[in-house]
């Protein structure tokens, strides 16, 4: 079965653009413009990956990234965190994501993200 | 031969010999000028310090007039000397200015007594006069650089205290008050002070204390809390003083208030990192689009559309460049670009560099020529921000060439890192100027260079936030040698 990934971004092109890219991987996309249900959308998809952005409405990418990871049910699930601000490793390291992502990217970095986060939560479960 | 306890003949006359001998003595090696002369003003005597003070000798001076020394419009001070003479009183100190023998103006401190007869007539004055020219200009110096500092002090709206640290007692300026919400006229305690500051300062501020001691000079910068809740920005700079113990005695210091500049910088921050954002946005679609496109249509036979593409993903790459390069250059402003200290092996840092800029570049051959071993301490991604600003300058200003080459060696305490092209070179006028901000070359009209021209400045000023040295050699139209100097580890 096709793996879940579930983006968070508030630049709908980006969004677009990510779910080509990621379906012609055999990803099963999902993305959302804002975080603010974020617990509701995880609980209703279960998925193996989650891509946030930074600013995204309405509390943004670090705190709906802690809400998930200080979730006991969903802490396990991969969050990369992708944003323009050059201070991206520490944004991370902040919402306790697992790994960071610079934008403006490379796909082959995003697909190769993907691949690592969704090869952990195998081994995890 | 005398015995011991016979007494002596004429001891009486011998005493006096001896005393006027003694006198005499000190007469002649005294350093100050001291001079006799009658009530007409005539010189009778002249010593040799008087002779080094005025230049005249003594054969040139006695029996002349005294007033040879004294400028015209000074004369009424000798009428007014001798008339006090006259009456037996004495001057003292009086300060005022003779004439040297070769006309130079020399500031002279002199006291005037009366000199007596054996029947206690005035027969004349006996004259000291020491050279004050020194001490009046050290004076002038003092009070000159004292009106100084206290415009300073006044135009910069800075307040200023004075600790002591032995006594702790700690007096602070009206403006010092005024900056920390108090009173101009209240009398303020230290610990009054100390409570204002934030809490979370509190112990920066004691960290800074402490430090100074050993340091001498005090610096830090706090918040206050003013009575209404509103916060203020302060800066604090100050000077220690020793004891000959070397014990701390004393703190003077100077208060900034920095609010207005903080919000500025806090405002200029923020603008900042929301046009970065915002500009790197839309590019993340457009790269993300182009190189799907371009592993859409691999293998299209379409090869104008293959190389379309490709520009419109490297012309992304430029543009982001661009966006960073314009954010680094607002930190460095802000001189807000912390250094991430590491220790780490520059030779490693300088191949994993070029071997990425050799992957895109394959018009230019980079040849690597680097000692090993040469740890550096430094902040690794921005030394090789450095490198790769040396690199991809070396090949963008040597086209039509093919090859770059960069040495490391060691140089006494340093790492010697070199980058050298055949390329266009620089005009030895232009040397300095091409690492100051948004400088570009006047010489090159015939090809055009894109950029900012900010490349440069931000490696020097990187380099020199290292403690390191950039530099370049070069001949017009035959190549650059650019050269950093950092401390090895």
């Amino acid at each position: 079965m096709a793996k879940k990934v579930l983006i968070y971004d508030d630049d709908t092109d980006l969004l677009e653009v990510c779910s080509l890219i990621l379906t012609a991987r055999n990803y099963n996309v999902i993305v959302r413009e804002k975080c603010t249900e974020i617990l509701a959308d995880v609980e209703e998809h279960h998925p193996d990956v989650i891509i946030m952005d930074n600013w995204i409405p309405d509390i943004g990418g670090v705190k709906a990234t802690q809400l998930v990871k200080n979730s006991p049910e969903y802490s396990d699930t991969p969050v990369i965190f992708f944003t323009a601000n050059s201070n991206v490793q520490e944004l991370a390291a902040e919402a306790g994501a697992d790994y960071f992502l610079q934008k403006p990217f490379d796909i082959t970095q995003l697909e190769d993200l993907v691949n690592m986060a969704a090869r952990k939560d195998e081994k995890l479960a | 031969m005398q015995l011991v306890g016979m007494p002596e003949p004429n001891t009486h006359i011998n005493t006096y010999e001896k005393e006027i001998a003694i006198l005499a003595a000190i007469v002649q090696s005294s350093q100050d000028a001291i001079v006799s002369k009658n009530l007409e003003g005539i010189v009778t005597s002249w010593n040799p310090g008087a002779e080094r003070l005025f230049g005249y000798t003594a054969d040139e001076m006695i029996g002349q007039s005294i007033t040879r020394l004294i400028l015209p419009e000074n004369l009424h001070e000798e009428t007014m000397i001798l008339d006090k003479i006259r009456r037996g009183e004495r001057v003292e100190h009086m300060e005022t200015i003779r004439r040297h023998k070769t006309g130079r103006l020399i500031n002279v401190s002199v006291t005037v007594s009366p000199l007596m007869d054996s029947k206690g007539n005035i027969i004349g004055a006996s004259k000291i006069g020491r050279d004050i020219t020194e001490q009046k200009k050290a004076q002038a110096a003092l009070e000159a650089s004292e009106q100084r500092a206290w415009l300073a002090i006044e135009a910069a709206k800075l307040g200023t205290f004075d600790w002591d640290l032995v006594n702790n007692e700690f007096n602070g300026s009206e403006r010092l008050k005024e900056i920390f919400g108090f009173n101009r006229n209240e009398q303020i305690e230290h610990s009054e002070y100390i409570s204002r500051l934030h809490p979370d300062d509190r112990d920066l501020r004691d960290r800074a204390v402490t430090e100074s001691v050993g340091t001498g000079s005090l610096q830090y910068e706090a918040r206050i809390i003013l009575p209404e809740d509103n916060i203020r920005w302060i800066k604090v700079f100050g000077k220690v003083l020793y004891n000959q113990l070397h014990e701390p005695k004393q703190i003077y210091g100077t208060v900034m208030d920095q609010t207005d500049q903080r919000l500025v910088e806090e405002r200029k921050n923020q603008f900042i990192a929301v046009a970065s954002h915002e500009l790197k946005t839309p590019l993340t679609s457009v790269k993300a689009y182009a190189q799907l496109l371009i592993n859409t249509y691999q293998k299209s036979t379409d090869t104008f559309l293959k190389t379309a593409l490709t520009k419109i993903d490297g012309q992304v790459d430029k543009m982001t460049k661009l966006v960073v390069d314009f954010l680094n250059l607002s930190k460095i402003e802000l001189d807000r670009l912390p250094l991430q200290l590491e220790v780490f092996e520059f030779s490693e840092l300088v191949r994993e560099v070029a071997t990425d800029i050799q992957l895109t570049k394959s018009q230019h051959t980079i040849n690597l020529q680097l000692e090993q071993t040469m740890m550096i301490r430094a902040d690794r991604e921005k030394i090789s921000q450095v490198l790769t600003n040396l690199l991809t300058n070396a090949i963008k200003y040597s086209p039509g060439e093919h090859e770059v080459n960069v040495r490391l060696k060691k140089q006494g305490d340093s790492a010697m890192l070199q980058v050298i092209d055949k390329g266009i070179g620089i005009k030895s006028e232009e040397k300095e100027q091409i690492f100051e901000r948004f400088y570009r070359s006047r010489f090159n009209d015939n090809i055009s260079f894109t950029g900012f021209g900010i490349g440069l400045y931000i490696s020097a000023e990187i380099v020199k936030r290292h403690g390191g040295i950039i530099g370049v050699n070069s001949e017009f139209g035959k190549g650059s040698e650019f050269y950093i100097l950092l401390p090895t580890a």
